[in-house]
């Protein structure tokens, strides 16, 4: 997780509305990324910390509604905040569909978009952390000796020691022995947390 | 056929042989001519409605050889340059099959181009073999025209701007089978076929530049569709919309750049650069509105701005062009009584649409509830005594709601869900910005008429 401040990302093609919001945040400690366009947003490079979209509605060329369609067939889960100068309700019940964070009218009060952005980059940072830690399960769970993911498997299913013994055929000293290796090398606190990750891992329990 | 008195003239039989002689040879004569006035004929009707060159020529060889003893016609196309062979465009006959593999040339260098259709060319004359079996000149292809029983044979060249651009070839089953009479119809054919080329050459060139000038007229079509689009009138609801959106976005900015300096202000210690960069946009944004403010003030204006002798019957007719796409949607028919001879009036063009173009917008709003009798809307033009044309708009809406009626020219009164009540006050001022009054009143079954009048332009004010 980086120490960086999270980054706001504005599309308007309005360049008042841009710089305002561009002083706006950055006096609230948010880093600010300004594009004029739909294209130019696209053509630069995503941030690497948490971040959240700022989106007009309607822009020339391709709107912000386009946008949030095609980022989400894209699987570019960014939140998104949408502004509009427009009174545009049948918009804002699409873009709140889509998953959008909040849809505020221009003007907009100052804590009702702080409030969203806040909303918006939580998610972010969630996502991020949720994605990074599935990465690490899975480094981790790569680590693992054949034998060791056998046993992991078994015991996500709620076998005991002495069940596990007899079905791969070694005394239970070495089912303990391997158990103990694989709590180690995944970081499991307990029996407990080790199924909980057995579990995000997809070693789905194919049985009481 | 007899020819009288012949027939019964005493005589030595010499002279009766000679008499017979004479009969059949002008019976094959007559018998020749018909032919030669049919196959004229045929060709002609032809040559008027032949679809390509190609079907042309292919005709005009079928109607030749309509006569027995011809067993090939075809037309040949020489270009100007003797190298190149002379084409074959189309031929017809039972011995056709001997010009297969022929090289036709009029290059005097080469053996081939020194038969008959190399000279009809180069001289220009016809050329006539009278007998393939004697003629010198036809030697190289004696042998091969033999099993095709090919006796004597005509190369007729014609002309286009002077230059011999062809030959027609006819062989015949018989030697000495050409005349003066043949020569001179072939020739008149070669003729009408040079025509017919240059004929065919005007309609493809016809057809490329109606390609082109439907290509243009496309693009035409869009820069004016373009154009519409640009300039186009916008009710005073999408006026009004776009007006308070040019004002909002900065209004938005400022109010943004207001809490910005508040907060760099509120910092410890404060940033003074940042507040005064807020500040910059601020003034600058602040700026924008108010020139938005002013153009509309500009476009609102009760002074006309352009001041040119005008015809409401085309102002009229312009907006209902423009509405005639929303009038189909709103199921709304127009029926117009436009008096002709109108004398112009003076003023602004757009200003006298926009001014129509609310009433007739109007018209057509008061009459969305109407489901029991048509969609009428009419419109009418007249001239009135005083020197003023008159122009109504009749619709048979909801008509006028007497406890509001006397509110209908304020600003911002409206009955309407999506309403702006902008549209009548605008519309009066600029009537009365032209010397005119605007005014409404109820319809004579339902609905209301809103009429307004404007001085002709001899008395008005200049
Ligand atoms: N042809 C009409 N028939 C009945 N009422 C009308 C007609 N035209 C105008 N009105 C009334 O006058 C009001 C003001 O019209 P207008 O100034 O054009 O504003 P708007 O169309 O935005 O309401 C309308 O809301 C309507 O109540
Ligand atoms: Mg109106």
């Amino acid at each position: 997780m980086s120490e960086a401040p999270p980054t706001i990302i504005v599309v308007d093609d309005d360049i008042s509305i841009r710089e305002s919001l561009e002083g706006l945040l950055r006096s609230v400690g948010f880093q600010v990324r300004l594009f004029g366009s739909v294209a130019e947003f696209l053509a630069g490079k995503l941030p690497e910390g948490p971040c959240c979209l700022i989106l007009d509605v309607r822009l020339p060329g391709q709107s912000g509604l386009d946008l949030q369609t095609e980022l989400a067939r894209a699987d570019i889960r960014l939140p998104i905040v949408f502004i509009t100068g427009h009174g545009d309700i049948p918009m804002s019940v699409r873009a709140m569909k889509a998953g959008a964070v909040e849809f505020l009218s221009k003007p907009f009060r100052e804590q009702d978009l702080l409030d969203s952005l806040a909303v918006g980059v939580a998610r972010d940072r969630a996502r991020r952390e949720a994605e990074a830690a599935a990465a690490e399960l899975t480094r981790k769970f790569e680590a693992l000796t054949p034998r060791e993911r056998q046993v992991l498997g078994l015991v996500a299913t709620g076998r005991l020691n002495k069940q596990i013994a007899g079905e791969i055929g070694v005394s239970e000293i070495t089912v303990k022995v391997h158990r103990g290796q694989v709590m180690r090398k995944m970081g499991a606190r307990s029996v407990a947390d080790l199924v909980r990750m057995a579990d995000r891992l997809g070693l789905a329990p194919d049985g009481p | 056929m007899e020819l009288d008195g012949r027939a019964d003239t005493p005589g030595d039989d010499g002279m009766l042989r000679a008499a017979a002689d004479a009969l059949t040879d002008t019976e094959a004569e007559l018998r020749r001519l018909n032919w030669a006035l049919a196959a004229y004929g045929r060709s002609s009707s032809a040559l008027i409605h032949f679809q390509t060159l190609d079907d042309l020529v292919a005709s005009i060889c079928g109607a030749i050889i309509a006569q027995e003893e011809y067993v090939i016609a075809a037309v040949g196309l020489a270009e100007s340059d003797p190298g190149k062979p002379v084409r074959l465009l189309a031929g017809a006959g039972p011995a056709l099959a001997y010009l297969d593999g022929i090289n036709l040339s009029w290059d005097e260098s080469r053996p081939e181009g020194n038969g008959p259709t190399g000279r009809a060319v180069r001289s220009g004359e016809s050329l006539i073999i009278r007998d393939a079996l004697t003629e010198p000149l036809f030697a190289p292809w004696r042998e091969r025209a033999r099993p095709f029983g090919i006796r004597s044979s005509v190369t007729v060249p014609f002309r286009r701007d002077g230059r011999v651009v062809g030959v027609i070839l006819v062989y015949a089953s018989r030697p000495h089978a050409f005349g003066a009479k043949e020569l001179e119809l072939f020739s008149e054919l070669g003729s009408e076929l040079a025509f017919a080329m240059s004929v065919a050459e005007d309609r493809a060139q016809l057809k490329a530049a109606e390609a082109a000038r439907l290509t243009a007229e496309d693009a035409a079509r869009e820069a004016q569709a373009e154009l519409a689009r640009a300039g186009r009138l916008l009710s005073v609801g999408e006026f009004a919309s776009s007006i308070a959106h040019e004002i909002n976005q900065p209004v938005a900015a400022i109010i943004t750049n207001g809490d910005a300096a508040l907060r760099w202000l509120a910092r410890d210690p404060p940033d003074l650069d940042e507040v005064r960069a807020a500040i910059e946009r601020m003034s600058r944004d602040a700026k924008r509105a108010s020139g938005v403010v002013a153009r509309t003030r500009g476009l609102l204006a009760k002074s006309r701005t352009d001041d040119a002798p005008l015809d409401v019957n085309e102002v009229a007719e312009e907006v209902l062009l423009y509405t005639a796409d929303e009038r189909r949607r709103s199921q709304v028919s127009v029926s117009t009584d436009l008096a002709s001879g109108l004398p112009l009036v003076r003023g602004d063009r757009i200003q006298l649409q926009q001014v129509m173009l609310n009433l007739i917008l109007n018209g057509m709003d008061a009459m969305k509830g109407v489901n029991d009798r048509p969609r009428l809307l009419q419109v009418r033009s007249m001239l009135r005594a005083e020197g003023e044309v008159l122009v109504e708009v009749e619709d048979c809406g909801v008509g006028l709601d007497p406890a509001t009626s006397n509110r209908l020219f304020e600003h911002f009164f409206t009955t309407k869900d999506g309403g702006v009540g902008l549209g009548l006050p605008i519309s009066r001022s600029i009537v009365e910005a032209h010397g005119g009054r605007l005014w409404a009143g109820p319809a004579s079954a339902h609905g209301a008429v809103f009429r307004f009048c404007l001085p002709v332009a001899a008395f008005a004010a200049a």
